[in-house]
């Protein structure tokens, strides 16, 4: 996903997006695209911002790697969706990655604190 | 929908280059994503334009979704990588060991190809199969190539009364040779240019390297009988040859970049057809070299300017009632 570069270095947020759709995705059963997007933008206070097209290819690629299922729906206003779910794979991917994300974050934490002595 | 939407929407398609129903798929979704953000905007007390407007300001560019989208969808699985590689190994197993030359072998692989490529095209045209159609192509247009004399021969009597009644019998299986291979040329080409140009010229890639060495070999055709002939000196380098195309089919059918696949078409087209012309002729001058790369390259991206005629403003195969049959979804 690329982001509008508000406040932050896109690169602080590669490899953090497959995560971060997981969960979501994970925490409702099932989301969509546009959703998602917004739960982002709401939880992050607005601080992510996505260029919202780019959010549909990174759903394919988990998809494409298993990690979610995608279904149609018809909605009662005769609307559809395209709905996706976290699977077995996709869960034990989620919890390595927030594994490493926690691991990681202690550890930056670490180094940026003041040094004693 | 929105006119404004609409219109970015076809930007969007007519930079994918997937087939169309993946295309299809892919616009269901931005449509629905536009339904609910437009309705949103609407609510909170926008026009309908302004609504639209704010939409696509916020989704990004049409090339960029475009762009991501195919990079997404194009990539094909490691097997479908090995399957588009085997007609390039068979051709280069064929060449290396010299079988090309016995025609059981000869026609075994020929018959192979063809019911394979035959399956795949009756069960949903997969990506692969293009790298496959080539090769049967390539025996019919070498049937062509070497029944030309005949048809001369036909043309002379008929034009100008000169020669023998007889040369008129071969005319009919002439005629339906004709027709079929530049039927089949014409209607795989097309097939592929409806799913992307970069499949199209995977697809004719082949040709213009085979056709330089089956002109020459052609030339020498008395030899051809006799097993310790001129015809194998080229044998080895042809055999490197399409085991680059092995390779370069499997590595296109796994890169999801664009950009990545058009350089390795460039590569093969322009320098697979230089290798073998050199090889052929070894005499051949850097001048000669150059327009030998020159026009495999041209031949190899012809089907670019095919499609950019078929990008007519006209084609907008995307309609509201197509989007919204569930059938063109998976």
């Amino acid at each position: 996903m690329q982001s509008d570069l508000l406040g932050y270095d896109s690169d602080l947020l590669r490899g953090n997006t497959d995560p971060m759709l997981l969960f979501l995705i994970e925490e409702h059963g099932e989301s969509y695209g546009y959703r998602l997007i917004k739960e982002i933008e709401q939880r992050s206070g607005g601080f992510f911002r996505f260029k919202e097209g780019t959010v549909y290819p990174a759903l394919r690629k988990l998809e494409n790697d298993g990690l979610i299922q995608g279904s149609w729906k018809r909605l009662p206003s005769g609307q559809e969706r395209r709905y996706y779910r976290i699977t077995a794979h996709g869960r034990e991917v989620l919890r390595k990655k927030l594994a490493m994300w926690q691991n990681f974050n202690n550890a930056i934490g670490l180094i940026y604190q003041p040094a004693r002595g | 929908m929105v006119a404004e939407v609409r219109d970015y929407l076809e930007q969007v398609r007519l930079h994918l280059n997937l087939e169309p129903q993946t295309e299809r798929r892919i616009l269901s979704e931005l449509v629905s994503h536009f339904q609910e953000k437009i309705a949103e905007l609407e609510l909170a007390g926008r026009s309908e334009g302004e609504a639209a407007r704010e939409a696509i300001c916020s989704f990004g560019s049409a090339r960029l979704v475009a762009r991501l989208s195919y990079e997404a969808y194009s990539r094909g699985s490691w097997v479908e990588a090995l399957i588009s590689a085997q007609p390039h190994l068979i051709a280069a197993a064929l060449i290396a060991t010299h079988f090309w030359r016995r025609p059981a072998f000869l026609a075994g692989s020929v018959a192979l190809l063809a019911v394979t490529t035959l399956l795949a095209w009756l069960r949903g045209k997969p990506n692969w199969l293009f790298s496959w159609a080539s090769y049967v192509l390539i025996p019919l247009l070498i049937g062509v190539y070497v029944s030309r004399r005949l048809l001369a021969q036909a043309a002379q009597f008929i034009l100008q009364g000169q020669g023998d009644a007889s040369a008129l019998l071969p005319l009919l299986p002439l005629a339906a040779l004709y027709a079929a291979s530049f039927w089949l040329l014409v209607a795989a080409t097309v097939r592929a240019l409806r799913k992307d140009w970069l499949l199209a010229s995977l697809m004719l890639i082949p040709l213009p390297i085979t056709g330089i060495w089956v002109f020459h070999v052609e030339r020498l055709a008395p030899l051809v009988r006799s097993f310790t002939g001129e015809p194998n000196r080229w044998d080895a380098a042809m055999a490197v040859v399409f085991l680059v195309l092995a390779v370069s089919s499997a590595v296109f059918v796994r890169l999801r970049q664009r950009f990545l696949k058009t350089g390795a078409l460039l590569t093969i087209g322009g320098i697979g057809a230089a290798v073998v012309a050199r090889s052929i002729w070894s005499d051949l001058n850097l001048a000669g070299l150059a327009v030998v790369t020159v026009l495999g390259l041209a031949f190899t991206w012809c089907p670019v300017l095919l499609r950019s005629r078929r990008d007519s403003p006209a084609a907008e195969p995307w309609t509201q009632e197509e989007l919204a049959d569930p059938r063109t979804r998976t």
